[in-house]
C-alpha cells in the first residue's frame, strides 16, 4: 500500500478502487442518518410488495385447503367453505330454468312462489326465469340463451313434452356442459318397470341396498321414484351411462336418497343425506342437511345446495381468469414502484450535490460513487421488503382467516379452517420471492440516478447557493 | 508572517503551480462568456496565494483550473509540471486525494460522519487501514484544537469548528497544496481571523502551499502574494510586503484598509487594541 508522502515529490500515481466493504461502511451510515428520508423511498417498496404478497399468499392458503384430503375428518366442512368462497367470489352466473309438473298431468310454467319462492331465495347466484314447460317454450330458452343456462333443474318430469323434441334438447344441453338436475318427488312403483332399471344394483325385492348400511339408520323400505317411461328418464340414462353428470333425487317418506350415475363407469352409487361415498370423486358426493324446515322447502333447499356445490366447481375452473387479472396488476404496481424510487433517488443526488461533489474532491472514484448509491437503495429494498411482505402476509392471512370460518351446523363447533391447514412452506417460498424480487427493483431503479450522481463534476461542490 | 518569506530563501523554489496563457470560454446558448482571457502565473511551494477580485471577474474560475477541477479551453495547467488536461479520471482522482486539500466556504463535511471519520475519509481513499487512519486523523484534530469533539457530527459544530475540521480533513493525505474557496466566508470576524491563523500555521510549519479565493481583506496580511484577478485577466500580483498592512489596522478600518491596498500607498494606521 503507497505511503502517502508529501504530493511534493511524487509523480501522478493511479487511484486505486477501493473494495466493496468501504462503500459498504459508508452508505450505510447514510442510511442511518438519512432513515426518514428513506422511509419515503422504502414506502414505495412496502407498498408493492405487501401488494405482491397479499396476491401471492392469498392463493396459497385457498390451494390449501382444497389440498385437505378427503380422508380428514373436516374435509366435509373444508369442501362447504371453498364452495361457499367460490359462490360468494361471483364471476359464475347460473341461469336456471325450471319446469314444474302441476297435478293434473299438464305442465304449467312456473311461477315464482311457494317452494319455488324458497328455492329462487336460497341461491341468489341464480337468475330464474319462469318459462312455460312446453317443449317450444324450454326450446326457445335454451335455444336463445345457451350460453348462460349453466344447469337444468327438472322439478318433476312433465309428461306432456314430447319424446324426440325433450330428447334432442336435453342432450345437446348436456353436450354443452350443462347440468341436468332431474328432481323427482314421488315414488316408484316397481324398480323393473323404471327406465332405471337396468341401472338399479340388484335390489331385494321393493327394497333399496345402501353402500352403507351403518350410515343409513333410517332405511327406506321402498323408493319411490315417479319415473314416467319419459324421454327425459331414458335420456337422463344414457348421458348418464357416456359419462355426463346426471342425478335423480327422490324423496321416500322423511328421507332423502339419490342416485348418481358415475362418470362413464355405469355404476350407481347410493348416497344418504348422512353420508358420503369415497369411491367416485367424480360425482358430486356431498350433501348438506336439509336446513330445517320440514316439507316441500327442505328438499327445495337439498336441490339448491347441490347446485351451490355444482356452481362451486364450476367457478373452480373459471379461476384462470382471475389469475391473469392479478399477474396484470401486480405488474403494473411493480412498474409504478420502480419510477417512484427512481425519483426519488434523482431528488436525493440533486439534493446532495455538494456532498457528492466534495467525494470527489476528496477522491472518490466515478465508480465508487455508484456503488454508494446502489448499496444505499437495496439497503431500503431489503428492509422495506421486509416489512412489505409482512404487511402483506397479515393482510392476506387475515382475509383468509376470516373467509374460511366455518360453523358446524351440527355441533355448533366454529373451525377456523386457516389455522388448521396453514401453509408454512409455502408461505416462506413467497416470502423469500417477494424479498428477492424487492431487492431486484430497488437496484435496477437506482441505476439511472447512480450514473447520474457518478458523473457529476466535483466543482459542484463549490456552489454556494444550491 | 514575515519569518516565512526569509525562512525559504535557502529551500530551492519549486513551482508547484504553473498556467501558461489559460483562457476559458463558457457557451450560454449562442452566447460565448469569455471567462478567463490569457492568465500566466506560477507559485512557488510553500507559498500563501489570495486570489482577489470582484464577483464576475474569473477569480473562481481561474480558482477551479489551478484547483484541477476543471480544464482551460485553451492554455496549460500543470501542477508538478504535469499537464493536468492530460489526466485521466483515476489519475485526477489520485491527485485530488493525494496532492492537493479542499476547503470550501460551506465546509463541506459529510453531514452523517463523525469529525474523525470525516478527517480519515480521504485516509480511506488514499488505501490506509483504519487503525492507521484514525490515528492520524485524531493527531490532525489535535492540531485544530478539535481532539475532544472527534465523535461529534457537524451538526453539532459550530461554523468555525467546522471549518477546523475541514482543515484536518485537507491535511489528511499530506498534501502539497491546500486550495480554499471563501474559507472564511461563512465566518463571522473572530472566528474568521482564527481560521486564518490556523492556515497560516499549515503554511508555515508543514510547508504547504496555500491558494485561496477570499474577498476577506483579513487574509492580505497571511498571504505571501495577492493576485488579483479583474475581468477574466491578471490585474495585478502584490506581495505582501509592499503592501505594507499592520496586522492591527485591519481591525480598524476594514474599508479604509481596501482603500489603501488598491491605491498602493502607504498607510500608518493605529493599532486597534
Amino acid at each position: 500500500m503507497a505511503q502517502p508522502g508529501h504530493g511534493g515529490g511524487q509523480k501522478i500515481g493511479r487511484q486505486i478502487v477501493l473494495p466493496f466493504s468501504k462503500a459498504f461502511e459508508i452508505a450505510w451510515k447514510g442510511i442511518k442518518i438519512r432513515i426518514w428520508r428513506s422511509m419515503i423511498t422504502m414506502s414505495g417498496i412496502i407498498l408493492a410488495i405487501a401488494f405482491l404478497m397479499s396476491v401471492w399468499t392469498g392463493g396459497v392458503f385457498e390451494r390449501a385447503l382444497h389440498a385437505v384430503p378427503e380422508s380428514h375428518p373436516l374435509h366435509s366442512l373444508v369442501q362447504g367453505a371453498l364452495e361457499a368462497e367460490a359462490m360468494a367470489g361471483g364471476g359464475v352466473r347460473l341461469h336456471c330454468v325450471v319446469a314444474e309438473e302441476r297435478a293434473g298431468g299438464s305442465v304449467e310454467a312456473i311461477t315464482p312462489g311457494g317452494s319455488l319462492e324458497t328455492f329462487l331465495n336460497a341461491t341468489e347466484a341464480f337468475r330464474a326465469e319462469s318459462v312455460s314447460a312446453e317443449a317450444e317454450a324450454l326450446a326457445e330458452v335454451l335455444d336463445r340463451e345457451t350460453a348462460d343456462v349453466s344447469a337444468l333443474i327438472l322439478v318433476g318430469l312433465p309428461p306432456g313434452l314430447a319424446d324426440a323434441q325433450a330428447a334432442s334438447l336435453l342432450e345437446r344441453f348436456v353436450r354443452d356442459g350443462g347440468f341436468l338436475l332431474v328432481y323427482g318427488a314421488g315414488g316408484v312403483s316397481d324398480a323393473a318397470e323404471s327406465p332405471l332399471a337396468g341401472l338399479l344394483p340388484a335390489t331385494p325385492a321393493g327394497g333399496v341396498r345402501s353402500f352403507d348400511e351403518g350410515s343409513l339408520t333410517r332405511g327406506p323400505q321402498a323408493v319411490q321414484v315417479q319415473w314416467a317411461t319419459h324421454p327425459a328418464a331414458r335420456f337422463v340414462e344414457a348421458r348418464a351411462r357416456s359419462g355426463a353428470v346426471a342425478m335423480a333425487v327422490a324423496r321416500d317418506g322423511g328421507d332423502e336418497v339419490a342416485w348418481s350415475w358415475d362418470l362413464g363407469k355405469g355404476q350407481v352409487a347410493w348416497y344418504s343425506v348422512d353420508g358420503a361415498s369415497a369411491a367416485d370423486p367424480d360425482v358430486l358426493s356431498w350433501f348438506v342437511r336439509g336446513q330445517g324446515a320440514e316439507g316441500a322447502d327442505e328438499t327445495v333447499q337439498v336441490a339448491g345446495s347441490l347446485m351451490n356445490r355444482l356452481i362451486a366447481r364450476g367457478a373452480g375452473s373459471r379461476g384462470q381468469t382471475h389469475d391473469m387479472r392479478g399477474v396484470w396488476l401486480v405488474t403494473l404496481s411493480l412498474m409504478v414502484c420502480v419510477v417512484g424510487i427512481t425519483n426519488a433517488m434523482l431528488m436525493s443526488v440533486t439534493e446532495r450535490f455538494r456532498e457528492i461533489g466534495t467525494m470527489k474532491c476528496l477522491g472518490a472514484l466515478d465508480r465508487f460513487v455508484v456503488k454508494l448509491f446502489l448499496i444505499e437503495s437495496s439497503l431500503q429494498g431489503v428492509v422495506g421488503s421486509l416489512i412489505g411482505a409482512f404487511i402483506g402476509f397479515v393482510l392476506a392471512f387475515l382475509r383468509a382467516l376470516l373467509t374460511y370460518r366455518v360453523t358446524d351446523l351440527e355441533t355448533g363447533e366454529t373451525f377456523w379452517l386457516t389455522l388448521h391447514f396453514f401453509p408454512i412452506g409455502s408461505v416462506l417460498v413467497w416470502l423469500v420471492i417477494a424479498l428477492a424480487v424487492g431487492i431486484v427493483l430497488s437496484i435496477v431503479a437506482a441505476i439511472y440516478p447512480a450514473i447520474r450522481a457518478a458523473r457529476m463534476e466535483p466543482v459542484q461542490a463549490m456552489r454556494v447557493e444550491a | 508572517m514575515a519569518d516565512t518569506a526569509a525562512a525559504r530563501t535557502d529551500v530551492e523554489q519549486q513551482t508547484v503551480v504553473r498556467t501558461v496563457d489559460v483562457r476559458k470560454i463558457y457557451r450560454m446558448g449562442k452566447v460565448e462568456v469569455h471567462a478567463l482571457k490569457g492568465i500566466t502565473l506560477d507559485i512557488q511551494v510553500g507559498e500563501y496565494i489570495s486570489i482577489m477580485g470582484p464577483s464576475g471577474s474569473g477569480k473562481t474560475t481561474l480558482f477551479n483550473m489551478v484547483g484541477a477541477l476543471d480544464k482551460p479551453s485553451s492554455g496549460q495547467v500543470y501542477i508538478d509540471e504535469v499537464d493536468v488536461a492530460q489526466l485521466d479520471a483515476y489519475e485526477l482522482a489520485w491527485l485530488r486525494c493525494r496532492k492537493i486539500g479542499y476547503i470550501f466556504q460551506t465546509f463541506n463535511l459529510i453531514p452523517v460522519m463523525s469529525a474523525l471519520e470525516n478527517v480519515t475519509l480521504p485516509m480511506t481513499f488514499a488505501g490506509l487501514t483504519t487503525d492507521e487512519a484514525r490515528d492520524k486523523g485524531m493527531d490532525l484534530l489535535d492540531q485544530v484544537g478539535l481532539a475532544e469533539r472527534y465523535d461529534h457530527k457537524p451538526f453539532e459544530l459550530s461554523g468555525g469548528q467546522q471549518q477546523r475540521v475541514a482543515i484536518a480533513r485537507a491535511m489528511a493525505n499530506s498534501p502539497s497544496i491546500i486550495l480554499a474557496d471563501e474559507p472564511t466566508g461563512n465566518l463571522d470576524l473572530a472566528t474568521g481571523k482564527e481560521i486564518i491563523q490556523l492556515l497560516g500555521e499549515m503554511n508555515a510549519h508543514q510547508n504547504v502551499t496555500i491558494i485561496t479565493a477570499t474577498h476577506d481583506i483579513k487574509m492580505l496580511s497571511a498571504s505571501d502574494r495577492i493576485i488579483w484577478v479583474r475581468d477574466g485577466t491578471l490585474a495585478k500580483i502584490e506581495r505582501r510586503e509592499d503592501l505594507d498592512i499592520q496586522v492591527g489596522s485591519i481591525e480598524g478600518d476594514a474599508e479604509g484598509g481596501v482603500e489603501a491596498s488598491l491605491r498602493g500607498t502607504e498607510e500608518d494606521e493605529q493599532d486597534a487594541g
